[in-house]
């Protein structure tokens, strides 16, 4: 559920700036800001998260991703049609040296905008799909919702462009102060609703002993 | 190219908002254009962000490959039947001292003997290849200008071939022809001027396709998939695709064109190839120059000392490649 539009951010930031109706940062300026920062929340975060399917790939070691405006790329599967393979990361170093069970896709690594293959794929065309980190890939107006950048992270982008409303205004002690909080905030969310744990299988298990502390 | 990727005249808005300048006054476009064409190179000479996948083939007698880059990675040998292999990297030391098992590629070496403009650099094989072989280099590079249309898909206007009837020229390039006859892009380009070309070959049977940038050749592609090129133009301005076929009917199809071009910023829509993560840090490596020639330099000290955490930081989440281990996948 959207909750911050550009309009809302705008207002925050001017009520923090103390300049109500644009004078020294005009409104083009706050645009920009606020459309720098949903990027760069995006890019910090990782929190856009996509599932990028590639149908019907030709034989060929690397696939190209550009256009994906992909940051990072956490998985891949290998579509067997009725089931889907985990697909391991290597290091490049690796090509032609560790064991293979066949010539289905097995192993990949991401190279600047391209995925490379391993082993090279001997079926005619295989289907992948991409669990990637991507960047937003529109432009906000103000009646816009920070659309595809997860509720939690809303207010990172008013805290950022607060940071470089505060440079342009040369308050440079406040626009360090509002980095700080910015980070601060960034990670913490990144911590809590980014990051993925999967569960071992001793979690099921009731523990042996449990160290309670006395309150 | 379009958004989230910021052309020249997106970024200056950028820089002339933190160093609260709208219009140009004490700092000039030229000054800024120059401070972000500096800042691109230096974000991709420390995070090795622009990274490619360049063909290259071994001359029978010559130890050292040609590279058009910052740095090689890795290598790795396309054997003409059989498993891809990456070389092993070795210093010249070990040459001819570690076990070699037949004489195709089995180990590389870095020893950068530039020509004289820098755009060339070497590597060596080991041992001495007896023959032509196929490698494909894994390096970082410089970012580069990218072509308005990026990438290319539209043949049907702007390109002509030879002999009409062997091309069909639509959503791709495709030949078939028992000749080969070349396909030439109508836009001229700049000559002496370092291009990288990537492209995607499909249906490829008899035919060894070679680009040429200025009338100089660039790496010949004998397999399908996505190919690129970098191509130190010559003195002429044209682009072109030859394709030479082996024999009886050769075909192959191109598609998906991107062509990048090295330079400075010059005009308001010229757009780095870099990712557009980071094009906050342009802005700010820009930022940090304008403060330093307005003599504010604690404040430059400080963004500096910013932009390089953050260039760090981005290498170490976007750039590096970090492996899954064994046990990643084991239930337990």
């Amino acid at each position: 559920m959207p909750t911050l539009t550009v309009s809302d951010i705008k207002t925050l930031v001017r009520d923090m700036i103390t300049e109500a109706t644009p004078s020294v940062v005009t409104d083009t300026e706050l645009t920009n800001l606020i459309n720098d920062g949903y990027k760069e929340v995006a890019v910090k975060s990782l929190s856009y998260e996509k599932k990028i399917t590639k149908t019907n790939i030709p034989i060929a070691r690397r696939i190209s991703l550009i256009g994906e405006n992909i940051l990072k790329v956490h998985y891949v599967e290998y579509n067997l049609g009725s089931s889907c393979l985990g697909m391991q990361q290597i290091f490049p170093e690796r090509i032609g040296h560790i064991p293979i069970d066949g010539y289905s896709p097995q192993y990949y690594f991401k190279w600047w905008n391209c995925l490379t293959i391993e082993p090279m794929p001997d079926v005619a065309t295989y289907d992948l799909y991409i669990y990637a980190s991507c960047i937003p890939g529109t432009v906000l107006t103000d009646s816009d919702y920070l659309t595809y950048l997860p509720e939690e992270f809303h207010e990172c982008v008013w805290q950022f462009a607060l940071t470089y409303a505060s440079y342009k205004l040369k308050r440079y002690g406040e626009a360090a102060m509002y980095y700080n909080r910015y980070i601060d905030n960034l990670q913490k969310r990144k911590f809590e609703y980014v990051y993925k744990y999967a569960d071992p299988r001793l979690i099921q298990d009731i523990p042996a002993n449990v160290k309670k502390t006395r309150k | 190219m379009a958004y989230p990727f910021l052309a020249a005249s997106d970024l200056e808005a950028r820089v002339r908002t933190y160093l609260n300048e709208v219009s140009a006054d004490f700092y000039t476009q030229t000054q800024i254009y120059n401070w972000l064409s500096l800042g691109a190179r230096e974000i991709a000479q420390k995070s090795t962000c622009v990274r490619r996948v360049l063909e290259a083939i071994t001359v029978n007698g010559e130890k050292r490959v040609a590279t058009n880059c910052y740095k090689v990675f890795h290598v790795e040998y396309i054997p003409a039947s059989g498993r891809k292999v990456m070389l092993t990297k070795i210093d010249p030391l070990k040459v001819g001292n570690y076990p070699s098992n037949g004489t195709h590629p089995q180990y590389w070496y870095e020893w950068s003997v530039t020509n004289a403009g820098g755009e060339y650099q070497f590597i060596g094989i080991d041992p001495t290849p007896n023959d032509t072989y196929n490698l494909r280099l894994y390096v970082a590079d410089l970012p580069k200008i990218i072509h308005t249309t990026y990438p290319i898909v539209s043949w049907g206007s702007g390109w002509t071939a030879a002999t009409p009837a062997d091309w069909t020229l639509g959503s791709t390039a495709a030949f078939s022809a028992t000749a080969g006859t070349i396909l030439t892009w109508g836009t001229a380009i700049t000559a002496n001027v370092n291009y990288s070309l990537g492209f995607n070959v499909t249906n490829l049977s008899n035919v060894v396709l070679t680009p040429y940038a200025g009338g100089t050749a660039g790496q010949y592609i004998t397999t399908n998939g996505f190919h690129q090129v970098n191509i130190l133009a010559g003195s002429g301005t044209s682009l072109v695709f030859s394709p030479s076929v082996s024999s009886g009917t050769g075909t192959v199809t191109i598609d998906n064109l991107y062509i990048a071009k090295e330079g400075n910023l010059s005009a308001s829509t010229d757009a780095y190839e870099l990712d557009p993560q980071w094009n906050r840090l342009l802005a700010l490596y820009s930022t940090m120059c304008g403060l330093t020639r307005g003599s504010r330099i604690a404040v430059a000290q400080a963004l500096g000392e910013l932009y390089k955490n953050e260039v760090e930081y981005l290498r170490q989440l976007n750039v590096e490649v970090i492996p899954d281990g064994k046990n990643s996948i084991i239930y337990r």
